[in-house]
Parts: C-alpha cells; sequence; structure tokens
C-alpha cells in the first residue's frame, strides 16, 4: 500500500435506505456490493422481518455498509441478529480481512476489548438452592466489586501486569485462582498469543492495575441461573447441564485497560492514516495495514488486553466458586462449561486462507469439525451464550460446521439494546422494573434505580427471537434455555 | 440538560442526545477555546455527583496536540475520562489557550488547558472513551459548533 497524503475528513455518503437491500430468504437480507458507495464486498444481515425493522431504523445498515469498503475486506461483512448502530463498526458486526492487503481496526473490536461471557455449571439444583437464593446472590455483589472505577481485590505491579498479558489465564493458574481444565474450557485457552507488553501504555496500565477482578458497570452482569429446558440432549450432556441444574454467567471485559488501549490506538491510527491510499466514510474506522507498525502494535497490545479480559472473568470465578462454598457447603462447586469473547480480532483460516476476523458485538460459533474446538465439545461443537435482558434468560448453543461459510463461524452475543438509556429511563421507573422483578422472584442487585431502567428488559431486543434467527440461519444450533434467579449488575 | 439557541452562540451552552449505545455532546460557544472549556463541563455532567466532593484551588495543565480540532476535542475528553477514573477527578472551572505558534510550525493544532475541579469519592464514571464518531468542529456565524460522540 502506496503512502500517500489524503484527507482526514471522512468522504460523504448518503444514508443507506433500507430498501437497498434484497431479502435472500427467511433469515438473511443482503445489501450488494455496490462500487458505487464503494463496497468491495456485499453487505448480509441475518434477521427475521422483525428484526430486520428493528435493524434497518437506526445507523446499523450504513455502517455495515462502510465496513464493506475498508481495505483487504474479504468475502462478505456481516450483521447478527442483534445488530445496533455502534460508532465505526455496527455492534453485531463480523468482517475479515486478508492478511496481504487488508486492515485491522481497533473500532472493529471495541472499546471494551475481549468482553465476553462464560457459564460457570454447579452441582447444585433450584431446590437445593431454595431459600439461600437471597444470600447468594447478596454474597456475590459484596465479593465481586462493581461500578466504574477502581476496588479489586488484586492491585498488580508492571511486573504481574506483564504477566497478565502474556501468559493470560495460566497466570492465574499459578495464583492458584485457576485450574488446568479452566485454561481448556476458555476460547483461546485463556491467553491469546503475540501478546506485547510493551504496546500497553502506561495510562492503560494505570487504568488497569486496581479493577482486575471487577465486574465493571453498563450492562456487565453475574446472573445466577436454572436450566429451564433442554432441547438438545447430547449437547447439553457434554456440558453437564441437566434440567433444574443453577449456573453463573459473568459477563464482563478488559474494564479501563481495554477502553484506553482502543483509545489510545484509535487516536495513533487516525493520526497515520493520512499516510496511507485510502480515505474513509467514518473516522471512527480509523484503521492501518495489518503489516505496518501500527497494525502490529496494536494487535499485539489488543491481545494483552484480551488476556486481561480473561485473566478478569477467571478472577471473577474464583470469587464466586469461594462464595458458592461459602453459601451453599464446601462441596458446593462451579465448573466452567466455557468462556467466549465477543470483542476480539483473530487470526483464523477460512475456506484456506488466513483472514484477520474483526468480532465486535459477535462470537465466535466454531462447529464440531474446526480444529479449535475444544476436545470436550469435539462431537457438539463449541458452546455459545447469548444472554438475554436482566430478567429474561439467556440461551446456550453451540456453533455449527456451516457458520464458517455464513459468518465466518460467528453468533450474535446477545439481545442487543434496541432503545437508548434515556429512552429506557423515560419509558418506566426503576422501581417498577425492580418490582416486577421481585414479583418473579429474581433477586436483583444493582448500584442505582437509575441503572436497573437502563437495562430493564425492554430495552433489549427478544433474546429468543434472536436466537431463533441464529439457529434457522445455521449459526448456531440450540441447546438449553436458561431462566434467571438472580442477578448482580455492574 | 441546558436547552441551546443556535442564534446565540456567543453563550457557551451543550446538549446531550441519546443513541442506543451512547451519548452525543453538542456544544455552542463563541470560540474554539470556549467550545473546549464547555466540552469539559459537559463531561463533569456526565459523572453523577459531580457537584459533590471537595474542590481544590490546585489548577491542573493539560497539553494537548493532533492533527486537527476536532482531534483536540476528542483527545481532551479521553484526558478527562482518563482524569476521572485514576484521580477521581472532574473539571469545575476550565481555561483553554490555543497556541497559534506552536501549531503554525508544526501543522497541529496545539491547546493548553487549565482547569481547576473536585475529587469525588468513588465516581461512577459510565463514559469509556469519546469517539471519533462523527466528530465536528466547526465555524458559524456567530461563533463555533462542536460535536463529539461518547461510548457508555
Amino acid at each position: 500500500m502506496s503512502r500517500k497524503q489524503a484527507s482526514r475528513a471522512p468522504r460523504p455518503r448518503p444514508a443507506v435506505s433500507p430498501h437497498a437491500a434484497r431479502r435472500v430468504d427467511q433469515t438473511l437480507y443482503e445489501i450488494r456490493r455496490d462500487p458505487d458507495r464503494g463496497m468491495r464486498v456485499p453487505a448480509r444481515i441475518y434477521a427475521d422481518d422483525g428484526l430486520w425493522e428493528q435493524i434497518s431504523s437506526d445507523r446499523s445498515l450504513e455502517q455495515l455498509v462502510n465496513v464493506a469498503t475498508l481495505p483487504g475486506v474479504a468475502r462478505a461483512v456481516y450483521a447478527m441478529p442483534d445488530a445496533h448502530e455502534g460508532y465505526g463498526f455496527p455492534v453485531g458486526g463480523v468482517a475479515a480481512f486478508r492478511l496481504s492487503d487488508g486492515i485491522v481496526s481497533p473500532g472493529g473490536v471495541g472499546y471494551d476489548i475481549n468482553c465476553g461471557v462464560r457459564l460457570l455449571v454447579s452441582n447444585r439444583s433450584v431446590d437445593d438452592v431454595g431459600a439461600r437464593l437471597e444470600s447468594l446472590v447478596h454474597e456475590l455483589s459484596r465479593s465481586i466489586p462493581s461500578g466504574t472505577g477502581r476496588g479489586g481485590k488484586l492491585v498488580l505491579d508492571d511486573g504481574e501486569l506483564d504477566r497478565v498479558f502474556s501468559d493470560g489465564c495460566g497466570y492465574l493458574v499459578e495464583r492458584g485462582m485457576a485450574s488446568r481444565e479452566d485454561l481448556l474450557h476458555t476460547e483461546s485457552g485463556g491467553c491469546l498469543s503475540g501478546a506485547e507488553p510493551h504496546a500497553v501504555s502506561e495510562r492503560a496500565r494505570n487504568r488497569g492495575r486496581g479493577q482486575l477482578g471487577t465486574m465493571g458497570a453498563g450492562n456487565h452482569f453475574v446472573e445466577v441461573e436454572y436450566v429451564e429446558r433442554i432441547v438438545d440432549v447430547a449437547a447439553a450432556n457434554a456440558m453437564g447441564l441437566e434440567v433444574g441444574q443453577v449456573a453463573i454467567l459473568v459477563h464482563t471485559g478488559s474494564r479501563g485497560l481495554g477502553h484506553q488501549i482502543c483509545t489510545d490506538y484509535v487516536a495513533r491510527m487516525d493520526r497515520s492514516m493520512v499516510e496511507y491510499d485510502f480515505s474513509l466514510p467514518d473516522r471512527q474506522l480509523a484503521c492501518a495495514p495489518l503489516a505496518s507498525d501500527e497494525g502490529r502494535a496494536y494487535l499485539g497490545a489488543m491481545a494483552a488486553a484480551a488476556n486481561y479480559a480473561w485473566c478478569n472473568r477467571q478472577a471473577i470465578t474464583h470469587l464466586a466458586r469461594r462464595v458458592f462454598r461459602s453459601v451453599l457447603g464446601d462441596d458446593a462447586d462451579l465448573h466452567l462449561a466455557y468462556d467466549v469473547a465477543h470483542n476480539v480480532a483473530k487470526m483464523e483460516e477460512h475456506t484456506g486462507e488466513m483472514l484477520c476476523v474483526h468480532r465486535k458485538g459477535a462470537t465466535r460459533a466454531f462447529g464440531p469439525s474446526h480444529p479449535e474446538t475444544p476436545a470436550a465439545y469435539r462431537d457438539v461443537g463449541q458452546p455459545v451464550f447469548i444472554p438475554g435482558s436482566m430478567g429474561t434468560g439467556s440461551w446456550v448453543l453451540v456453533g455449527t460446521d456451516e457458520s464458517s461459510d455464513r459468518s465466518f463461524g460467528s453468533a450474535c452475543h446477545g439481545a442487543g439494546r434496541r432503545m437508548s438509556r434515556g429512552e429506557a429511563r423515560r419509558t418506566s421507573h426503576g422501581a417498577a422494573v425492580k418490582k416486577e422483578l421481585d414479583a418473579r422472584g429474581i433477586v436483583v442487585r444493582c448500584p442505582s434505580m437509575k441503572e436497573l431502567a437502563e437495562e430493564a428488559p425492554y430495552a433489549y431486543k427478544d433474546v429468543d427471537s434472536v436466537v431463533d434467527v441464529v439457529d434457522r440461519a445455521g449459526l448456531a444450533r440450540r441447546v438449553a434455555r436458561m431462566a434467571p434467579m438472580g442477578v448482580v449488575k455492574g | 440538560m441546558t436547552s441551546a439557541d443556535p442564534k446565540a452562540a456567543t453563550r457557551a451552552s451543550h446538549d446531550y442526545i441519546d443513541h442506543t449505545s451512547e451519548v452525543t455532546i453538542r456544544m455552542w460557544a463563541a470560540t474554539y477555546e470556549d467550545l473546549l472549556a464547555e466540552t469539559a463541563l459537559a463531561f463533569a455532567g456526565l459523572v453523577p455527583g459531580h457537584l459533590h466532593g471537595e474542590s481544590s484551588d490546585e489548577w491542573k495543565t493539560i497539553l494537548l496536540r493532533a492533527p486537527d480540532r476536532a482531534g483536540v476535542l476528542v483527545d481532551l475528553v479521553n484526558e478527562l475520562v482518563y482524569l476521572a477514573e485514576v484521580e477521581s477527578w472532574v473539571p469545575e472551572e476550565v481555561q483553554v489557550r490555543r497556541d497559534d505558534e506552536a501549531s503554525k510550525e508544526s501543522d497541529v493544532v496545539t491547546v493548553s488547558v487549565r482547569a481547576r475541579g473536585r475529587t469525588l469519592s468513588a465516581p461512577f464514571v459510565l463514559v469509556k472513551a469519546a469517539t471519533l464518531h462523527a466528530v465536528a468542529v466547526q465555524d458559524e456565524p456567530h461563533g463555533c459548533r462542536g460535536e463529539v460522540t461518547l461510548d457508555i
């Protein structure tokens, strides 16, 4: 790629009308490759009629089309059924770039690098928990720091941070906070290779050093749930799931460390981008060639943040296990079914070509045949978790071999927001939301009523509809539906 | 929230516009320097309890250099996010000076921000970062208008 002066001002593009898309089938829409828009590949959106109406009502389509204009983009760009507008890339977007001429974009990963979800399966049933649910949720909320600042029980010096960055969850095995089995059931073994601690700024370190083992805020949570029903018995057995069994779902990421790394590299690439021979329709798509100094540095820092996030979820797991034993007995156990990332860029082989796959608000959904599917799931496929909103439950699925061709082996990451925080607060008061959850026996711990309203079920798409599309589109296959018992909000 | 009258843009003001997963701050002021100061105060307004906490007479100095005025705007908010999260500090009074000499020499926009503020106990800083998405600084007949989108 030649280095020429280029304008920083985004090139203007008309908004994308829903009519620009054609319906391919019951679960797929496509905006054909349009050179007039600078599109290098088509844009494909997985949605049924109802979800299409929501996705096409904000700027998701325009943002997806913008991603399709990026250099080196391969095959097609995808929006998952829970997609909504973000900045730069839409949330729920998947795009892959050739190593030879492609780019890496921090905005295509997101500020919360390796925000992700893990499912911990217990050896206790709903009846076993019984009247101790309130105590269990209360102790989880006391033990796992939440909120936006520091307050983590582990405050790491630079040497320890470097170990977290380089070794990921392997470092926590040394510290007695993880087992080897935990690593086998974590995406990438809880450690993405290629991490470069020196590519992490002092600012990012300062934000992250006191936040390991903390949940964060916003839509992060620790949820106590139970297996409501099983759809795929064989896959459920592989994960150790039985009807009535209690589990814990943990949703969090790399906290301020990841946010700062994204900030640092978006700024760096925004400044260096003028030297490359391309212009962008949205400045937040700031990117650099994969082989460039900026690109390599970002990937090294991103991997460090991804490893930090896995350590974060593992540290929370350690705390949750301690709480479980203290409330439910010394033999109460939580085993890790799996941990998936939903904001990350990874080097993956697809149809014989190595690509840098960006998933922003999307998870991997590899099938049984994929070499990266853990040994425990080789017969069924890699576990996929799709949380709904607070109080609506979540789904456990497994990836399919077909997803590789359909979405670079990707599925959605959740129910996706359908309204802003302000609109959610104006729709109902947090007290009313809590009252409704109380009436259903769901125990909630949330920092404020304001946040409770912002995270209310009506603020999100319907998770059952989203999962139905994922299943019918062949991206992942339903295994079990989980119902909420209690939730600790960040 | 403050309702802004674009026709009276000599008075610094700002609005918050909600989106699905973020907040956009839209600002008006007589000058670019005042616009930056207003942005800093608008950011403080997003931190719950920003009017509480211990006020300090100590002035912080923040030096910003970016290829354009919009870049400086984003960098300023990101600096404030960092200070809020790591030092529990939000601005209360802000003075901005643009260094035109330095800007001419190096073809970048150079700005010096002096701010006095409050230290909060355990602030709830929901803002993760300021993004480059649709960031804008525009001159208007009566002053300057800006817009920056924040990841929440």
